[in-house]
């Protein structure tokens, strides 16, 4: 165990080169600014590299992509926090808290958080990868499908609690997220399903979904608080904010040892790993906390929660890939690649047959954890930059960086359409309380869900038969078990002293007649020739309509009591400058591909600032000076997108 | 302000001229004269992904200019081709990676979905070949494939296998042996080959269909027990192929991977592309990363890939027969 420490400790030699060092700040770097980009993952970080490692020695090249791994990982947090769209899944929980606190001014102490706990998590989980390799490869094969299953269930369950508001309404939100990811070709049988239009055809994947959920509405809310007076112009930098955030980070030791923790065992499993890792931990840091009720309107507890996990799982997810060959994440396996193409191939003989170069590569992505953190915080000064940006140039740019960072995941426009379409109609729902993160964690379980969910019934079904195949094993008992204490306390506290999240609205009666409906009719829509094609999506079907029912009951039962009707506030809804939104918005869309995605950028840029205030004054002041910052944006996006990561948009009539 | 307004000035336009001079390329008479795109439709990192980037890493010497991987995925390739032959440029800048036989399995089982089929794609040159291989786990009480095929026969359905997915090689060379071995399995499809390897070596199947090369990597921990293929296998040379073992499976599921333009593409074209690609697929530099990250390289010319893409088709028309989907 010890010598891997020290085997570590001798090779750090390797890495301090002028040359190694150097390669190690720039994917340092590169790697947060590339994973506080909306769509670009840790996973299309690294495998962008891939190829630049081809001319490099295998030591460079190693530290290269285990510093750009670990920085992308921590840079994801960056938009989530300033701007509330997650660079990456990984990142999701960490804008519950994290928005709240830029937005009433205090950005910068909730960037220094994120990469303190990332540091903190970060190397917890590696001396818990280098101390115990071997055990933790054994367990990690441990985890079949039911155990997958399970574990996704376990995330599913974390979903009634999530969100601001009645927790029907998130479990509903929840189930709709399971059925968006059954749309498409169903892994297992081979049939595809609920293709209503073309463009599902390669079904929902989990990134374009997670930027429409949360970057759409984040820009129709910006164009409806337009006007309003906003904390940050008030608020000055304090001196000193590092110093006491660190006394801060360093004071919560009981999140900090939960988020490691839980980070570090989730990371094991394979397939799940990174995606979920924050959101179950800062579920659980909520759970044992004091003030539970404090998460969410922004307190850092909740940064670091989300943000020591989602570091602490690096270490762990890589001990499968580097003991077995067998890579336990996306990123994981395309970092496999990246050791093959130096003739090292990972595996039992590894550590044996090439020490140091294991040690190399573990110790770079030691140094990568404090590069991460020193040059984080260095990045993290500048956030007011971002803050201070005005709200209408704030939409127009997240729009456009929503519209790149969706293609570059797989060159669809396709996606970016189902982008649009998901977060308009999150945009929509979010106006009658429901919220985006059960959405998408629906999305992101649900497959896994699923597949596990299948699998295993093959499988059971050559053997032992469903129920024994399902519910025993030491695992899966111990995770069936945690599944029904976390429902048991969601409901424990949902009567103790969250009956106001229970409360139903007039408006919820309507809402959930359509809800309803609409799950009666793609209900009726399915058809399949594979008796297990239907088993899934039907169950979740079914779920969300049960719901909705409920819901809807709920509602007229209030509505027959004439309770006073506690909000008499009605929508606040600034219609004329949303319809503008929306209408430019799909003007940019139609003629993104017609005259190319950079000229239009520009365009839309310098038109959607103009117009959207809808204030005449406003079209022609400065108008110098919005065309320079249109200009400016788009040469932005061309070094990003054209040159960094050589996004091959199509050719339209301009560029 | 009015400070801040000039700094901004000069700050775009410096950088507004430097972006329009990476847009502007001279222009050449000759074919290639501009970058080419090759789109893969799986997501970057994976086998195919990966091999691809490595036989084109010597274009700009081979061809005079750099050849840029697109990535396409979604349902098991399916996105990516029908894309390509809907929407592809048919002058000679959009390629294709295919892989044999899923593509042309899809397009017998999707004949709605799948738009794609041997006929319009051109053939440019085949790179590389990965046969399959059957393993099971260390502990496994099968020691020959005619230990595992008797026990499938005494009980049948319950020998449970994994493999790639549904239509892939894995699944093909399965389907292969129930056919020659007169024996029913369970098949469990994975997304993607080193799922499906896990699930072998963590005993969750009996058995399992899988690439030579991540079998070979995980070899201490698996038994491989033979090969899906005509030959044996120089990283394996042990291992007997299936039909050595006494049952008549050959190399159809073979996963081949190479290139092809679109229908419709310029025959002068094709013929550069086709002539550039072999002798670029045997460039030392190519051979030997493919070699290095256990790759088995196959390259077939042109001319004889028509044949063996015929070949395939109709084999697989007769063994997917009863799969076809509306």
């Amino acid at each position: 165990m010890l010598d891997g420490i020290l085997g570590v400790i001798d090779n750090l030699g390797n890495i301090f080169t002028l040359y190694n060092l150097a390669i190690l700040v720039l994917g340092v770097v590169g790697g947060i600014i590339l994973g506080a980009l909306p769509g670009v993952s840790p996973t299309l970080a690294v495998a962008l590299l891939v190829p630049f490692t081809f001319y490099m020695n295998p030591a460079s090249g190693l530290i290269l992509l285990g510093a750009v791994y670990t920085a992308s990982v921590a840079g994801g947090a960056i938009s989530a926090i300033l701007i509330n769209v997650p660079g990456a899944p990984a990142n999701i929980a960490t804008l519950i808290d994290g928005y709240p606190m830029a937005r009433s001014g205090k950005a910068e102490s909730a960037l220094y958080t994120c990469f303190i706990s990332s540091f903190i998590g970060g190397i917890f989980g590696m001396i818990i990868m280098v101390l115990f390799t071997l055990p933790l490869a054994e367990f990690a094969l441990k985890f079949h499908s039911t155990e997958i299953f399970w574990v996704a269930i376990l995330g599913l369950t974390v979903v009634a609690g999530l969100g601001t508001g009645n927790m029907i309404k998130a479990l509903i939100s929840g189930a709709f997220g399971v059925w968006l990811s059954t749309i498409g070709s169903n892994p297992v049988t081979g049939e595809f399903r609920f293709i209503f239009h073309n463009v599902l055809t390669g079904g929902i994947y989990i990134i374009p979904a997670l930027i429409g959920l949360f970057a759409i509405p984040q820009v129709f809310s910006l164009v409806e608080s337009y006007g309003a007076q906003r904390a940050i112009f008030q608020f000055r930098r304090e001196k000193g904010i590092l110093g006491k955030t660190f006394i801060q980070v360093v004071k919560m030791f009981k999140v900090q040892t939960i988020g490691s923790i839980v980070g570090a065992i989730i990371g094991l499993i394979p397939g799940v790993g990174g995606q979920v890792a924050g959101i179950v931990s800062y579920d659980q840091v909520r759970k044992f906390s004091k003030y539970p009720d404090k998460f969410g309107t922004g307190i850092p507890d909740g940064v670091a929660a989300a943000e020591s996990a989602n570091n602490a799982m690096v270490g762990p997810s890589l001990v499968p890939l580097l003991t077995l060959s067998v890579p336990g994440s996306p990123t994981a396996a395309v970092l496999l690649g990246g050791l093959l193409i130096h003739g090292i191939f990972p595996g039992p003989d590894l550590f044996r047959l090439h020490p140091s170069v294991v040690h190399t590569f573990i110790g770079s992505l030691v140094l990568a954890q404090v590069g991460m953190c020193v040059f984080g915080i260095m990045i993290s000064r500048y956030s007011n930059w971002v803050v201070k940006v005005p709200d209408l140039y704030m939409a127009a740019s997240i729009v456009i960086l929503a519209t790149f960072g969706t293609y570059c995941v797989q060159n669809s426009f396709d996606d970016v359409i189902v982008m649009f379409g998901l977060g308009t109609l999150m945009y929509i729902g979010s106006k009658f309380g429901f919220s985006a993160l059960p959405v998408v964690m629906g999305v992101i379980l649900g497959g896994i869900a699923e597949n596990s969910f299948l699998k295993g019934l093959l499988i059971a079904g050559a053997g032992k038969g469903l129920l024994s195949h399902f519910f025993t094993g030491p695992i899966n008992v111990i995770i069936v078990l945690m599944c029904a204490a976390s429902i048991g306390y969601g409901i424990y506290s949902g009567r103790k002293g969250e009956r106001k999240k229970m409360q139903v609205k007039k408006r919820d009666a309507v809402v959930s007649a359509v809800i309803l409906m609409s799950t009666i009719l793609v209900y009726s829509s399915m058809k399949a020739k594979d008796p297990l094609t239907p088993i899934f999506p039907a169950a979740t079907l079914i779920i969300m309509g049960s719901l909705s029912l409920l819901l809807l009951i709920l509602a007229l039962a209030s509505m027959m009591a004439k309770r006073e009707p506690t909000d008499v506030s009605p929508i606040r809804f600034p219609f004329p400058r949303i319809v503008v939104t929306g209408l430019l918005i799909i003007g940019y869309l139609s003629v993104l591909n017609i005259l190319g995605f950079y000229f239009t950028a520009f365009v839309f840029y310098l038109v959607f600032t103009s117009i959207v205030a809808l204030d005449r004054e406003v079209i022609f002041s400065r108008l110098r000076n919005r065309i320079l910052t249109s200009v400016l944006f788009v040469v932005i996006l061309v070094m990003l997108f054209k040159m960094l990561l050589k996004v091959q948009t199509p050719a339209g009539l301009a560029f | 302000m009015k400070r801040n307004a000039y700094m901004l000035t000069a700050l775009s336009l410096v950088l507004a001229v430097c972006v329009l001079l990476g847009f502007t390329t001279v222009a050449r008479a000759e074919y290639p004269d501009k970058p080419i795109k090759l789109t893969v439709s799986y997501n970057p990192g994976g086998a195919t992904d990966f091999q691809a980037r490595i036989v084109t890493m010597m274009s700009q010497k081979y061809l005079g200019q750099p050849i840029v991987i697109i990535n396409k995925p979604g349902a098991g390739g399916l996105v990516g081709w029908n894309w390509f032959v809907t929407d592809a440029l048919k002058d000679g800048y959009d390629l294709v990676a295919y892989n044999m036989p899923h593509f042309i399995a899809q397009s017998i089982v999707f004949p709605k979905k799948a738009k794609y089929n041997i006929r319009n794609m051109e053939p440019i040159a085949n790179w590389g070949a990965d046969p399959a291989v059957l393993v099971v786990p260390k502990d496994s009480p099968f020691n020959s494939v005619k230990d595992l095929v008797d026990y499938a026969k005494k009980n049948p359905g319950k020998v449970t296998f994994s493999g790639a997915g549904k239509f892939v090689g894995h699944h093909i060379a399965l389907l292969q042996l129930e056919k020659a071995a007169g024996i029913k399995t369970t098949y469990v499809p994975h997304t993607g080959g080193v799922p499906a390897l896990i699930a072998v070596i963590g005993g969750e199947v009996m058995a399992g269909f899988n690439n030579t090369s991540d079998a070979f990597r995980s070899k201490d921990r698996l038994k491989i027990l033979a090969v899906a293929d005509l030959e044996r296998n120089s990283f394996v040379p042990d291992v007997p192929t299936i039909k050595e073992a006494g049952y008549d499976v050959d190399d159809t599921s073979n996963n081949f991977r190479g290139v092809a333009a679109p229908q419709g593409t310029p025959p002068a074209v094709i013929q550069k592309l086709a002539d550039t690609f072999v002798k670029m697929y045997k460039a030392k530099q190519v051979t030997g990363k493919m070699e290095q990250t256990g790759c088995g390289i196959k390259v077939i010319p042109r001319d004889q890939l028509k044949e063996v893409w015929k070949k395939r088709e109709a084999y697989l028309k007769e063994v997917l027969k009863e799969l076809v989907q509306e």
